[in-house]
């Protein structure tokens, strides 16, 4: 899996290079998340903008993260294209997480 | 027909397959719909009837009949509780802020359950045996 991760006063920032966010991806993103939770993190801005297609096991795996993130924890995503938009729809997913058009709006968001 | 391994590279294969027999009945969303369907019942081959198990085989039928679409998904894996299909509630009312509870898994169902007109569910010759039908307009 490819995925960039950088650390900015206690926000992870994760750019998933990925072009689809299915079933064969969701136990990396997991562990992965659950390493990174494991240090410390809480707050994750996930940036989405070159998945182009997100299956129900990619947004259970996001929903996993979720919970592994605990009380405290949160995560924001932005740059949805619109197929995979349609998906956060569709499974009512768009009322857990906080979808975002930019990257501005979703530090905005995940720190309110 | 097409039979491939149960291993999650090859579901591509399988959507590009159903596209390609479905692409001149149906517009590019309803195409969406198709492959979406498809593709979350390969994963669920893939990992509740083999284990994510691969070199089993799993076959996908196509066909253009009477103004439908069907699709027939055969693999050889553990049974499915038809009860489960029967009992399925296709919306998704969970409460947002019980984070504790919120469903990470069985949404695959319910996707086909929403963009196919039929699904069924049949065991047959130790072999599950789904199949989806999906409408279209004549031209």
């Amino acid at each position: 899996m490819k995925i960039q991760i950088k650390t900015i006063n206690g926000i992870l920032f994760l750019v998933l290079e990925e072009n689809r966010l299915d079933c064969r991806l969701a136990i990396d993103f997991k562990d992965k998340v659950s390493e990174l939770v494991a240090e410390g993190s809480r707050l994750i801005i996930l940036d989405l903008s070159a998945v182009d297609f997100i299956d129900s096991s990619g947004i259970g795996c996001l929903v996993t993260s979720l919970k592994l993130l605990g009380p405290q924890g949160r995560i924001v995503i932005w740059g949805l294209k619109a197929p995979v938009e349609s998906m956060f729809k569709l499974t009512r997913m768009d009322r857990v997480f906080k979808l975002c058009s930019s990257e501005e709006q979703a530090l905005q968001a995940v720190l309110n | 027909m097409l039979t491939v391994d149960s291993n999650l590279e090859n579901i591509q294969l399988i959507s590009n397959y159903v596209k390609e027999i479905a692409k001149d009945c149906f517009n590019i969303a309803q195409l969406m719909e198709i492959e979406q369907a498809v593709i979350e019942a390969v994963n669920n081959c893939v990992k509740h009837a083999y284990g994510y198990s691969d070199q089993h085989p799993i076959t996908i039928q196509c066909n253009l009949l009477d103004n439908n679409l069907l699709i027939e998904i055969i693999d050889e894996g553990k049974p499915f509780d038809v009860r489960c299909l029967d009992e399925l509630n296709a919306d998704f009312d969970f409460d947002p802020l019980d984070i504790a509870n919120l469903p990470e898994s069985g949404l695959g169902l319910k996707i086909i359950k929403i963009y196919m007109d039929k699904v069924s569910y049949h065991r047959e010759d130790n072999k599950n045996r789904w199949l989806f039908k999906k409408k279209f307009l004549s031209h």
